[in-house]
């Protein structure tokens, strides 16, 4: 049997209050929001979280942080039934309570910092490079899709049992990593509202399959030690460029199909392919402007490809560099404005490149504004994503209200547009408007 | 590598030759002229269909940035106190105490009433004798009364209103006059954009109802604003149709064809709804002085149309054979490049005005002239020789005798030939005109008086004077008073010092009284003492004044003082009244109590702002001259560069500016001699000079050196053809447009016919210049120097030291602010004022916004002071909703090394480089900037000039000031200020107070340093407040758990650091 995380939050929970107070910051945030679709005319989600949070003291050095999420949904249409997690380690699973409720841990780690080093030991997140919105470098940790990538990251990215060891030597920052959770992205289940179907992330046969198809067992990697992760970070300051040194060897958070042709049946396995990445990031500012950056090179990534019986029995892999350039300006009061371009660029060439589902290049460009009136407690933000291959996007608008400093209030629109194969187009039928009230007690 | 310039030139003609490009294009223009023209049309309707929806602004606040701090308090007084400028009725009388007949009383009453029904007048701020309380009492009771009893009035209740008004000096002056013998009825409005129509509607409801014996007579600032937009409008519509018909006129003598007519015009009705349309759909609204704007472009677009029409007619003459098209492509070859040289100098022209000047609507009028002569030049050259291709060739009768032109053509040509043999004469006469100009420069007066925009028999202007002689007067001085906490003006202390600022103000000579909450509590305070005269004082015991007002509440309405006072006696309102509206008097008045103010209200107390139209006034002109002087300055050099570099020669482009500056220096000489005020009217006669008047030096300067230099003429065969060609033009295109602005002389308004009066003058000097000052002056430089083309390098060398000029001239004046070398030495010995090397504290910060509502905040902050640089993290731990967020900052002591800066957002979970140029934005919702969060107790030796400015007294301590000034407008722009007033405890080089301006020049906020100990050797503040005067909010910074002992190092300040926690 193995450890349940909730255990874990439930003993912390239990022994709070003999803790003593001032060594304990216990806080509450309770989150609900109702989601309605504007192209389907039905109400996508109405949940209620509730997050509670703790911070235990324990000596000058060392503290212990965790964090659980209650979740639950009067409507099951963003994970249809009881998703399987069967890409998620038995380790980091949720709790699942009937169809529509459950129970994570989010956040359980103790920390050792003083001035020169810090350790994290424990389930937690870890974050790497500059973008807003685009992942180039922050991979990590994987994610989930169970509102595409419209929840706020910190709440869609998978948190990892890992250990962390940072040490600053000469102004620079030195970073290492150890991970033994295999967790991988998790996607919402068929006829889920946000269930993926663009063909690059899906199993598409080109000409259509001519037998009947069976998905296999989901085969992650077995070995806790032998199919760990791990990464290195060298970061700092050089002149007043901000920059960092990456390299990550993990596995893709993407499964590839793996196909399997026996007695007139085709087998679909899904299967994760391990890569070395190797990255790096980097920041400036002049004036109003600040210029960012963050690029990776993947080893071998697995590329998309049409599946074509009798062909293809193996990932078609490839050597893909991506980037991602940004610029924030800050020249008008109380308003931010940031653009991204990120370029995704394959190296090697496929071998039937006619099958190849994603461009050879493929670009992406994002906007962001936001603007604050009275003193930040509004804050009006536009945000718009857009693939220029295959002219789809997203665009988002919401209107933030700080009520105190408890509580928030936030209404917005998220509107899909484009092809219904491409990344964003994808959803254009899952279009919504919504409305978040937290506070945090 | 040497080159010769004439073979360089020739080759480059026989490239454009060869391409043709300009044929080419009006080729295509005249292949598809229906297509064009539909074009054009869609485009113009499309713009005009913006027009219903254009704003209009018309009042002075639209001349004040929406964010100055005078703005600012005008709507907290609106806000709070529910008061503006008011409209004044006044019922007078001849006779002492006339006022106090039953007959007069009853109309006041009546009068009152129907007021208050009036569209537009707030019913509840109507205030006259049948509304206000009078206040007395005896020693145990307190009475509240009407001051006209209620019921019928009769001649006993007339003599009661007598006695009540008498014991409350505080009426009199600002509602009924010292003698009584007259009374003002004072009515707010709610909108002031239609109060117009309200002073008119009040105006038509009191015609005829004055008792006898008796006159009633409107007023006030908000009648004379809202009076002069409406009637602005109606002579608009009066003059403008003279002006097209005189437009009309011009156009047909010049050629005497009806296409002639009707084609301008359509070019003139696109370029004016093209250009206004736009400034609809963009939402800019149309202010006063947008009225000049139409004019211009009326001007302009006649001009490129009649230079087109001009050469058509002329290549008809010449070719009869050829078809339209023909002679439409031919004609605009040769036009396009002096149409497009001189629009493009006009453009730039008024690009300069707008990228200088200071008040918006004078921006956005130079934005959309710009616009405008580009939709003009646009217009001109494709659907103008669009429709002439289409119409059938038709001699014109107006150019009929060949070389030798008409009647026109002759009398420039030997006006021309006149100034070319007599040089010497014409040049003498141009510099005594400049020096006449130069001397009217220095006689120039900045005035205004907004009732002076009316005729002197106008029934307001008769008013105003009236109220201003008998009344206290019609202009307000308001000074908003705030304590630091709710209640605070109950102190005695606060009230005696409103008290002494209300006495300072009334001895000021244009101050004939005031009004405040000190007023009526002296008045409680004599009534509750049986109506001692020796009680008509601030009680000096707090108890007692809450307990007079407490004593007021349940005999008067609760509403009373609502004008005076908020409920919480937390602000409060003087309001005093001037006797003057004009605009020398106000600002002197307004500075006068602006310096008491700085100097009695620098304490931690109470403080005063002033606000009202007096000081609106005072602010909003202020900067009119120095920023009529820089924009025409840089206007002008603009010009200078483009003429320098369209002719290759800088003695070239300087003679084509003479005529314009000329024109200018003419106008100041006129202004300066008949004593007309340079006031926001009149200064716009500068865009138009520039804007029109450059067209004619360019076309004339041009045409001279094409003749001379290319074709081998002699100036005087040069003139005689200008004359033939672009004079005759160009004196059609002045005729029209001179009589076009003479029409304003026979306006109603004085202003628009001194607007219309130097603007004809302006356009006259400026056209008889181009005709003989510039052939004088060619004829006596010769045409082969001033047309000898500079190296590339010498116009590339020449533009650098012109716009270098420029950007001096762009500077602000305070870049010039005299460094003192004691300010230097002061500033240098608290940069160097030993600090901690290693700080670790606890921040409390307490948010208080103007309603009172407070927001708290804990951070702790660690800063490790290097030899080169400091670093440092200020980490917050509540509340929750930004528990973890940090901010980091290296500072580098090194001026050219800019600093760095990172927050830390934990929703993110990384850490973000931000621009370091946000150091003038508010640091997370509190009064501290970026630059202020580093350290409140220094200031930045390199951002700064710092003088010593005497010593100031806080708190009973005299204090040595230093005033720093930013060193460049980027810095002051970057910062946020524009000037820091520092409060320095001299002994240990340690500030007390800063108070910071913004980069308008308005007072901004006040931080104070309290609470000063000495810890570990260290001068530490433990407690720093800053006071937003712009927004009412405050943030107090309680430091606590100060520990230098720590040992930090420097290398550890790392984006590691700013994720982990401190």
């Amino acid at each position: 049997m193995y450890h349940r995380p909730m255990v874990l939050g439930a003993l912390f929970w239990a022994h709070a209050p003999n803790v003593c107070a001032q060594d304990l910051d216990v806080s509450v945030t309770a989150e609900t929001r109702y989601a309605y679709g504007t192209q389907s005319g039905n109400s996508q989600s109405a949940e209620l979280e509730i997050r509670p949070a703790w911070e235990l003291t324990l000596s000058d050095q060392w503290l212990f942080q965790g964090e659980v999420r209650f979740r639950t949904d009067a409507f099951d249409r963003l994970e249809v039934g009881r998703p399987d997690q069967s890409s998620i380690d038995p380790i980091s699973r949720r709790d699942l309570i009937g169809k529509t409720t459950e129970i994570e841990v989010r956040e359980a780690f103790f920390q050792y910092a003083d001035d020169w080093t810090s350790i994290r030991l424990g389930k937690q997140q870890i974050v790497w490079g500059r973008a807003d919105g685009i992942k180039v470098l922050d991979i990590v940790n994987p994610q989930s899709f169970r509102e595409f990538i419209l929840d706020d990251f910190d709440q869609s990215r998978t948190p990892l049992w890992s250990i962390m060891v940072e040490r600053t030597i000469l102004n620079l920052d030195f970073q290492v990593f150890w991970i033994f959770d295999q967790t991988f992205n998790e996607a919402p289940p068929a006829g889920s509202i946000f269930e993926i179907t663009a063909p690059e992330f899906v199993p598409t046969f080109l000409p259509p399959a001519s037998h009947p198809i069976a998905f296999g067992a989901i085969d992650k990697p077995g070995n806790r030690f032998g199919d760990s992760e791990f990464g290195f970070q060298v970061s700092g300051l050089v002149g007043d460029w901000d920059f960092s040194l990456n390299y990550f060897h993990t596995f893709e958070d993407t499964p590839f199909f793996d196909l399997d042709v026996r007695s007139e049946l085709l087998t679909l396995t899904p299967r994760f392919n391990r890569v070395d990445v190797l990255g790096l990031s980097f920041a400036n500012a002049w004036g109003h402007f600040t210029l960012r950056g963050e690029a990776t090179f993947t080893f071998g990534e697995n590329i998309p490809i049409a599946i074509q019986p009798g062909v293809t029995h193996a990932p078609v892999e490839a050597d893909v560099a991506k980037y991602v350039l940004g610029i924030d300006y800050v020249g008008i009061p109380d308003t931010f404005i940031s653009a991204q371009f990120f370029q995704q660029i394959r190296l090697n060439k496929v071998q039937q490149p006619s099958a190849a589902l994603t461009p050879n290049i493929e670009d992406i460009t994002t906007l962001l504004v936001r603007h604050d009136l009275d003193d930040g407690d509004w804050t009006l933000e536009l945000q718009w994503l857009a693939n220029h291959d295959s002219m789809d996007g997203l665009i988002r608008a919401h209107v933030s209200h700080q009520l105190d400093d408890n509580a928030e209030i936030t209404i917005g629109g998220d509107f899909f547009y484009g092809r219904d194969d491409g990344v964003f187009g994808q959803f254009s039928e899952a279009d919504r408007i919504a409305v978040t009230y937290s506070h945090i007690f | 590598m040497g080159y010769d310039e004439k073979k360089l030139d020739e080759f480059a003609d026989s490239i454009v030759t060869a391409l043709d490009l300009p044929r080419a294009y009006f080729f295509f223009i005249t292949e598809y002229p229906r297509r064009v023209i539909a074009i054009g049309i869609i485009f113009i309707l499309i713009a005009a269909s913006f027009i219903p929806s254009l704003v209009k602004d018309t009042t002075v606040d639209a001349f004040v940035h929406p964010e100055n701090v005078t703005i600012q308090y005008r709507d907290k007084v609106k806000d709070l106190f529910g008061l503006k400028d008011p409209i004044l009725i006044a019922v007078t009388g001849d006779t002492e105490n006339a006022i106090y007949q039953p007959a007069s009383l009853k109309a006041v009453r009546e009068l009152t009433e129907a007021i208050s029904r009036i569209d537009n007048i707030d019913p509840n701020k109507v205030m006259s004798l049948s509304t206000e309380m009078s206040i007395r009492g005896t020693e145990t009771d307190l009475f509240v009364d009407p001051l006209i009893p209620e019921g019928p009035i009769t001649a006993e209740s007339a003599q009661v209103t007598l006695e009540r008004v008498t014991k409350m000096p505080l009426y009199l002056g600002n509602l009924v006059t010292d003698d009584g013998s007259a009374t003002l009825i004072v009515a707010e409005v709610l909108d002031q954009r239609i109060a117009g129509q309200t002073y008119e509607a009040i105006l038509e409801y009191v015609d005829g109802r004055a008792p006898e014996n008796y006159a009633i007579h409107v007023a006030g600032a908000s009648a004379v604003d809202g009076y002069f937009s409406t009637y602005i409008d109606k002579d608009s519509r009066q003059t403008l149709p003279f002006t097209l018909v005189v437009i009309i006129v011009m156009m047909f003598l010049a050629f005497r064809t009806p296409r002639s007519v009707g084609l301008p015009l359509f070019v003139i009705v696109g370029t004016v709804s093209g250009t206004i349309g736009t400034m609809a759909a963009f939402g800019i609204p149309y202010y006063a002085i947008t009225s000049a704007l139409p004019i211009i472009l009326v001007g302009i677009s006649v001009a490129d149309s009649i230079h087109v029409l001009t050469y058509y007619y002329t290549e008809q003459k010449a070719h009869p054979e050829r078809t339209s098209r023909e002679l439409v492509v031919s004609a605009c070859s040769q036009v396009w490049r002096p149409l497009v040289l001189t629009s493009l100098t006009t453009m730039i022209g008024f690009l300069g005005i707008a990228i200088t000047a200071i008040m918006p609507p004078m921006v956005w009028f130079s934005v959309f002239a710009f616009l405008g002569v580009f939709i003009a030049l646009v217009l001109t050259l494709t659907i103008l020789p669009a429709a002439l291709s289409l119409c059938k060739p038709l001699p014109c009768k107006a150019i009929t005798e060949g070389e030798k032109g008409g009647l026109v053509a002759r009398c420039l040509s030997r006006v021309s030939i006149l100034a070319i043999e007599h040089p010497a004469l014409v040049n003498g006469a141009a510099v005594i005109t400049i020096v006449v100009g130069m001397i009217g420069v220095g006689n120039l007066t900045v005035e205004r008086e907004a009732v002076n925009n009316f005729r002197e028999n106008e029934p307001i202007r008769i008013a105003n004077a009236l109220i201003n002689d008998r009344f206290n007067g019609t202009t307000y001085l308001d000074v908003v008073i705030e304590a630091p906490e709710e209640g605070g003006l109950y102190e005695p202390e606060n009230l005696q010092k409103m008290e002494a600022l209300q006495s300072f103000l009334e001895n000021l000579r244009h101050i004939k009284g005031s009004v405040s909450i000190v007023d009526y509590l002296k008045q409680l305070n004599k009534a509750l003492n049986a109506d001692d005269q020796t009680y008509y004082v601030v009680p000096e015991d707090r108890d007692l004044i809450e307990q007079l007002f407490l004593v007021h509440s349940a005999t008067g309405d609760p509403t009373d003082f609502e004008e005076e006072v908020d409920p919480s006696f937390q602000t409060a309102l003087i309001r005093a009244t001037l006797n003057t509206s004009l605009y020398s008097e106000v600002s002197s008045t307004v500075k006068t109590a602006e310096a008491y103010i700085t100097r009695t209200f620098a304490d931690d107390s109470i403080t005063a702002t002033l606000s009202g139209r007096a000081t609106l006034d005072h602010n909003w002109i202020s900067p009119l001259k120095s920023g009529h002087f820089k924009s025409l300055g840089v206007s002008i050099i603009l010009i200078w560069i483009a003429a320098v570099f369209l002719f290759r020669s800088v003695l070239a482009g300087t003679i084509t500016l003479v005529p314009v500056a000329v024109a200018i220096l003419m106008i100041y000489a006129v202004m300066g001699s008949l004593g007309i005020w340079l006031e926001p009217a009149t200064s716009m006669f500068a865009p138009i000079a520039i804007g029109v008047g450059v067209d004619f030096s360019i076309h004339t300067v041009e045409k001279i050196r094409l003749y001379t230099r290319k074709q081998g003429l002699s100036l005087r065969e040069a003139m005689e053809r200008i004359a033939f060609r672009s004079g005759r033009a160009l004196f059609f295109n002045f005729a029209s447009i001179f009589l076009g602005f003479g029409v304003l002389l026979f306006s109603e308004l004085p202003t628009l016919n001194r607007f219309g009066g130097l603007t004809t003058v302006a356009l006259a000097s400026a056209y008889v210049m181009a005709l003989i000052v510039l052939p004088a002056l060619i004829a006596t430089l010769n045409t082969e120097r001033v047309f000898k083309p500079m190296g590339r390098r010498a116009v590339a060398a020449t533009a650098t030291l012109l716009l270098a000029s420029m950007t001096f001239i762009l500077m602000p004046n305070d870049v010039w602010a005299q460094e003192t070398q004691e300010g230097r030495a002061l500033a240098e010995r608290i940069a160097a004022r030993p600090e901690a090397e290693n700080v670790d504290q606890i921040i409390t910060m307490v948010l208080t916004d103007r309603k009172g509502r407070t927001k708290e905040r804990t951070a702790r902050m660690l800063r490790k002071v290097g030899e080169d640089q400091r670093r440092s993290i200020i980490a917050f731990s509540k509340p929750a909703n930004i528990k973890d967020t940090a901010f980091m900052t290296h500072d580098y002591n090194e001026s050219t090394k800019s600093d760095n800066q990172w927050l830390y957002l934990p929703a993110l979970r990384r850490s973000r480089r931000i621009s370091a140029s946000d150091r003038g934005d508010y640091f997370l919702g509190t009064d501290f900037t970026y630059e202020d969060i580093k350290d409140s107790t220094k200031f930045s030796l390199t951002d700064y000039h710092f003088s010593s400015d005497g010593t100031e007294e806080i708190g009973g301590i005299a204090y040595t000031v230093l005033t720093l000034t930013p060193v460049s407008e980027a810095i002051a722009k970057e910062l946020g200020y524009s000037k820091v007033r520092v409060a320095v405890d001299a002994e240990n080089a340690m500030p007390v107070q800063a108070q910071y301006w913004d980069v308008s020049g308005n007072s901004l906020k006040t931080i104070q340093l309290q609470d000063r100990i000495v810890q570990d050797g260290f001068w530490t503040v433990q407690t720093i407040i800053a006071s937003n005067h712009k927004t009412g909010h405050r943030t107090e910074f309680r430091i606590s758990n100060i520990d230098y002992a720590l040992d930090l190092s420097l290398s550890t300040f790392t984006e590691r650091k700013l994720r982990s926690g401190l």
